[in-house]
């Protein structure tokens, strides 16, 4: 089932209340109508009985598409799939607490507007380098990341401790969501301009997540991200940094911030 | 005549040094070896697993289990 949802590049929470009358796994994925690969979210849930779907967009392009299907039977049109009724599809709200997002640093706001506009045109844009529109951040958009001796590396991105540049893997950015996209690209900006030790991964996942999270972008999309990239690179210095980023975020709601130590 | 000379030997001079910053500034970017790198997924980085996503294999992440399956807890977050 498919709805065209008018966004007009606005922000706004999208709410989508399902009705099942057994358990059924339900996807629901959030697209550009325009744009080639460019996804809000992707995700599913099993419902039994009546359940919301809450989708935060702090960005969006014209017109979205909204799917809403059964993942056993797969995306077929209105009323042909009677596992499932979709009763109502309403725009919320965007709740932000840019309280917490420091935008008199003309680092963070520059680098936020640089990074909102690449990770929302990331899916179709061409590799090549990239420069933000005050010339303070340059993105480098490579096919992919290689080593030094030319092999594909897992990271989707890296920052230089030297100049600030940041490297990114196109065949890594182009399946993820923009959401995602943004949670990297905030993490790599921190090490450089707001970690007090640039080395320190987990004071930059933090530091990025506080903005990320401020914005008003979906919270499983940073646990997605940050979860399939461990999953590429298991390490136990990994499995700490996912520790403490789930914490860090279940703190956010209640303003109950987690201390860096 | 010599002041004329000179005044113009110092704006051809500092013509240069303009010229020469601004090329500096749009010259290509220069990429560093891989050691100047900070990596999404820690340092040091690993490689892409070639056979990572072939049918069968086994992949133990983590002593604990931090499996795709961890993604279904996500929908607890908006």
């Amino acid at each position: 089932m498919i709805f065209e949802i008018p966004a007009r590049y606005d922000e706004f929470t999208l709410k989508v209340t399902v009705s099942t009358s057994a358990p059924q796994k339900m996807r629901i994925v959030v697209r550009d109508k325009d744009l080639d690969n460019t996804v809000f979210t992707d995700r599913y849930k099993t419902i039994n009985g009546d359940s919301s779907f809450f989708v935060r967009l702090p960005v969006t392009g014209k017109t979205l598409l909204l799917y809403v299907y059964n993942e056993e039977n797969g995306n077929l049109g209105k009323g042909a799939d009677p596992t499932f009724t979709v009763k109502t599809v309403a725009k919320e709200e965007l709740e932000k607490k840019l309280d917490v997002v420091d935008l008199s640093n003309i680092y963070v706001k520059g680098f936020v507007a640089f990074a909102t506009k690449f990770c929302f045109n990331a899916g179709w844009m061409k590799s090549g380098t990239y420069v933000s529109d005050d010339r303070r951040f340059v993105i480098e958009y490579l096919p992919i990341l290689t080593d030094e001796n030319g092999q594909e590396v897992t990271t989707p991105a890296r920052i230089n401790i030297l100049d600030g540049i940041i490297q990114v893997s196109q065949r890594q950015f182009i399946p993820m969501t923009v959401p995602n996209r943004m949670a990297i690209l905030l993490h790599e900006f921190s090490h450089y301009y707001l970690n007090d030790n640039m080395d320190d991964e987990i004071e930059a996942d933090l530091n990025g997540l506080l903005i990320y999270l401020g914005l008003g972008y979906p919270r499983i999309e940073a646990f997605e991200v940050f979860t399939k990239t461990f999953m590429n690179a298991p390490t136990e210095d990994n499995m700490v940094r996912f520790d403490k980023i789930k914490n860090f975020i279940d703190n956010f709601e209640k303003h109950n911030f987690y201390l860096y130590e | 005549m010599n002041k004329e000379i000179l005044l113009l030997v110092g704006v051809i001079a500092t013509v240069a040094i303009v010229n020469k910053l601004i090329f500096a500034y749009n010259s290509p970017i220069h990429v560093p070896d891989n050691g100047s790198f900070l990596n999404f997924s820690g340092t040091p980085d690993h490689l892409m697993p070639p056979s990572l996503l072939n049918d069968g294999d086994t992949i133990i992440v983590y002593e604990r289990p931090l499996n795709l399956n961890t993604l279904s807890f996500q929908m607890n977050y908006l």
